[in-house]
């Protein structure tokens, strides 16, 4: 009796030594290397964005493509913040000693993809815009999955591949740039 | 064996795998988040560098001239290497370290570039040698000392043989102005010495004085509604009061008719012309602003002198030589051994005539063989120097890297060839796994240097209730095709907040130029504008609208393009333009006066 005990808990054991184990490790670097692509994606199409200072429809679609190459699916957030120097141009004018402070409106992802999905597709940026990317898993990855089977973490929103990316816009947007 | 030594060896041999896998990828994605965070880095120092440098030249009146250029730019270069250190987290003390890492930093100008590289400082130590510079005793220069700074000016320029007699090089700019120096073979065979620049214009019609450029009329004296053209100034007199002002040569002239003075701006400084003559000669040149008339009417002569002399008319891609004269460019690099990846596409072609006459192609339209060939002289020379500034970096640093230029894109050599910009390079740092080399590109598009066709903008008067506000809108926005307020174009820099000292508070202050709002929708959210890749094409075809609001756009398009490009510091311009004025048949060299 004692001894089908002991083999029942050692063929556990060894099940999960053997497949479960090493499966984890694959899946956590499996994980770690969407995580990379993910990040290394976002930076570039922020970069690119704020170099050319135009967000067009088809560098977002090629954006979302190749972090969906990683066979998760992702809940990309967009920001914009536009500058307007008007009202600190009005404290100046006021008060010749006084700088006045700079505003920024911002636009978010469903304005942007409303905008994107709007005539020519295409969103120019000025020169101190504020381009923000952001981009979690919304699919539970395989990691992910084996690590609640051994220990189940609650909450709603879990993730376990994020990324994000902002920086100022650098030129003028014009439609004769690429 | 039992299950349990199967298991045990089993775990023997996954973990140290899963331990060293997890290692590798863990190394990889080191290396490339540090590489990824170095562009960020080198992109934010470089901007950090613009707008240094726009700063610093926004509020200078003579930040056009040569001197204050280089001042300018070193002061840029220093933000540059306060930020890279500041990013990198290196101390105070040890920022020169960074140095070792850059090997170049460039910055494109109207007609050429610099580049910051070190170079070996060659000084006359025991004044022997008499071509060297003396040393000044006491000084801390050392001769052969390898140092950093700006190397000579590099033009945008090409040589070209057409025949066995002419030799000559043509400067190129980042708009249709050019320089023509050397000897050039007349139309009777004769050898005429050439030294002239302008503006290369096709589309100005002129009858009986009048100047039409696309069928829209030149005015001869620019006005708003009767009044003459006017801007903000501040001074220790003046309180932000809109005065009359007229650019000349790069410097603004203003004129007080309270006082009845008329002064220039000179380092925050405010500088009376106190001779009676001179001060009547800028009252009336600013009364009587003809800079946009004259730019169209010198820009039609010169285009005609160029196209009247046979040599420079039928003067072709493939004219174009290398510096030393001996070959053309397109032989020397088009045989394939030459390890360069100089494009040859504005080399090329016994046909392409780089001054061609074509009604459907303007010599100022972006797709011109005349602005093919530009572009493409551009990129050669900043190719062609930079590949020999970053090479030689190599006998300057101790860093065991070799060093390269890097592959710059297409998108952003298409932004190099059409702004001032600066570009810095940053090699040899190691990140993990392999070295880092990596570039910047970042462009200015608020400067003193050139008139960019986009950077004219369109102010509107805002109406009597104070509920909109005087704005300012791009060219080729859609909403003010049908806005009855259109008031004048206007140079962009002049909506940039400038900064002056007050000398007896010793107070910074501020003001705007102008007084005008940026517009909501085609400035602040860029947007509503006409889709237009070529804003002259655009404005060429709202001059041909039969819509007199769009007309009237176009108008005030051209008056402000002309008057600003007219008024920029061009030398040798100066020299041709007032001696077209004195004599119109003449083209030698004369003193420029003004009195």
């Amino acid at each position: 009796m004692g001894d089908t005990s002991i083999t029942v808990i050692a063929i556990f054991l060894a099940a999960i030594l053997m497949f479960i184990f090493p499966l984890m490790a694959m899946a956590d670097r499996s994980d770690d290397i969407s995580q990379l692509s993910v990040q290394t994606e976002t930076t570039e199409f922020v970069d690119d964005v704020r170099t050319t200072g135009k967000l067009t429809a088809a560098k977002y679609q090629n954006y979302v493509e190749k972090i969906s190459a990683t066979g998760n699916t992702y809940d990309v957030q967009l920001k914009i913040q536009r500058l307007d120097e008007n009202p600190g141009k009005k404290t100046s004018q006021v008060e010749a000693t006084k700088i006045g402070e700079n505003v920024y409106y911002s636009e978010y992802t469903t304005q942007i993809l409303d905008n994107l999905s709007k005539g020519n597709g295409v969103i120019l940026l000025k020169e101190g815009d504020i381009v923000t990317a952001s981009a979690k898993n919304t699919n539970t990855t395989m990691s992910q999955e084996l690590k609640s089977f051994i220990y189940k973490v609650t909450g709603n929103d879990q993730y376990s591949i994020s990324a994000e990316h902002s920086g100022i816009v650098t030129t003028n947007g014009t439609d004769s740039n690429t | 064996m039992k299950l349990q030594s199967l298991a045990v060896i089993f775990v023997i041999i996954i973990l140290p795998i899963s331990i060293i896998i997890s290692s590798y990828t863990g190394n990889q994605i080191k290396t490339i988040s540090l590489q990824t965070s170095y562009d960020s880095k080198l992109n934010t120092a470089t901007y950090d560098a613009i707008k240094a440098y726009q700063i610093n030249s926004l509020n200078d009146s003579t930040s056009d001239a040569a001197t204050s250029k280089i001042r300018d730019i070193e002061a840029s270069v220093d933000t540059f290497f306060n930020s890279v250190s500041e990013n990198f987290k290196i101390s105070e003390g040890d920022k020169d370290s960074i140095k070792y890492y850059v090997p170049a930093l460039v910055y494109t100008m109207y007609d050429g570039f610099y580049i910051y590289t070190p170079l070996k400082n060659v000084i006359n130590i025991d004044n022997t040698t008499q071509d060297r510079i003396k040393l000044k005793e006491g000084s801390k220069y050392q001769d052969g000392e390898k140092m950093y700074g700006l190397k000579p000016y590099v033009y945008y320029s090409c040589r070209y043989k057409p025949d066995d007699k002419s030799d000559f090089v043509i400067t190129y700019s980042l708009d249709n102005y050019i320089t023509i120096q050397g000897k050039v073979k007349g139309n009777n065979n004769t050898l005429e010495d050439w030294n002239i620049g302008g503006y290369l214009l096709d589309g100005v019609e002129e009858n009986n004085n009048d100047i039409t450029y696309n069928g829209i009329e030149i005015a001869k004296n620019e006005k708003i509604s009767d009044n003459d053209l006017k801007e903000n100034i501040l001074d220790e007199n003046i309180n932000g009061d809109e005065l009359p002002y007229r650019q000349i040569n790069g410097t603004k002239y203003y004129y007080n008719s309270v006082n009845d003075e008329v002064f220039s701006i000179i380092s925050g400084e405010k500088k009376l012309i106190t001779n009676s003559k001179t001060k009547d000669y800028y009252k009336e040149k600013i009364q009587n602003n003809d800079s946009a008339y004259n730019y169209y009417k010198l820009a039609k002569a010169f285009t005609d002198k160029v196209r009247g002399n046979n040599t420079l008319a039928s003067l072709t891609f493939a004219d174009a030589y290398t510096e030393d004269g001996d070959n053309p460019i397109y032989k020397k690099y088009g045989s394939g051994d030459n390890n360069s990846n100089i494009s040859l596409a504005g080399f090329t072609g016994t046909t392409n005539k780089i001054f061609a006459e074509d009604a459907n192609n303007l010599i100022e339209d972006a797709s011109s063989n005349f602005n093919e060939h530009r572009t493409a002289v551009i990129r050669y020379t900043l190719q062609r120097n930079l590949s020999v500034a970053i090479t030689n970096f190599n006998n300057y640093t101790d860093s065991t890297t070799d060093f390269q230029m890097p592959t710059l894109s297409e998108t952003d050599w298409y932004s190099i060839i059409n702004n001032i910009s600066m570009i810095s390079f940053m090699q040899g740092i190691s990140i993990g796994g392999k070295m880092y080399n990596g570039y910047s590109v970042v462009v200015n598009n608020k400067n003193k240097e050139v008139v960019e066709e986009g950077s004219i903008y369109i102010t509107t008067e805002g109406n009597n209730e104070g509920t909109i506000n005087q704005q300012y809108h791009k060219v080729n926005s859609e909403h003010i095709k049908n806005e009855n307020s259109l008031e004048q174009g206007v140079f962009n820099i002049n909506f940039e907040r400038r900064s002056f000292i007050d000398r007896d508070t010793l107070e910074t202050k501020y003001y705007y130029p102008k007084n005008h709002f940026a517009c909501y929708e085609c400035i602040v959210n860029n947007r509503n504008g006409v889709e237009e890749t070529d804003i002259l094409k655009y404005v060429k075809g709202l001059a041909a609208s039969p819509n007199s609001n769009e007309k009237n756009i176009a108008k005030l398009y051209y008056m402000a393009l002309g008057r600003e490009r007219y008024s920029m510091n061009r030398t040798t311009y100066d020299i041709y333009a007032n001696n077209l004025q004195d004599d119109g048949t003449t083209w030698k060299y004369c003193k420029l006066t003004t009195e």
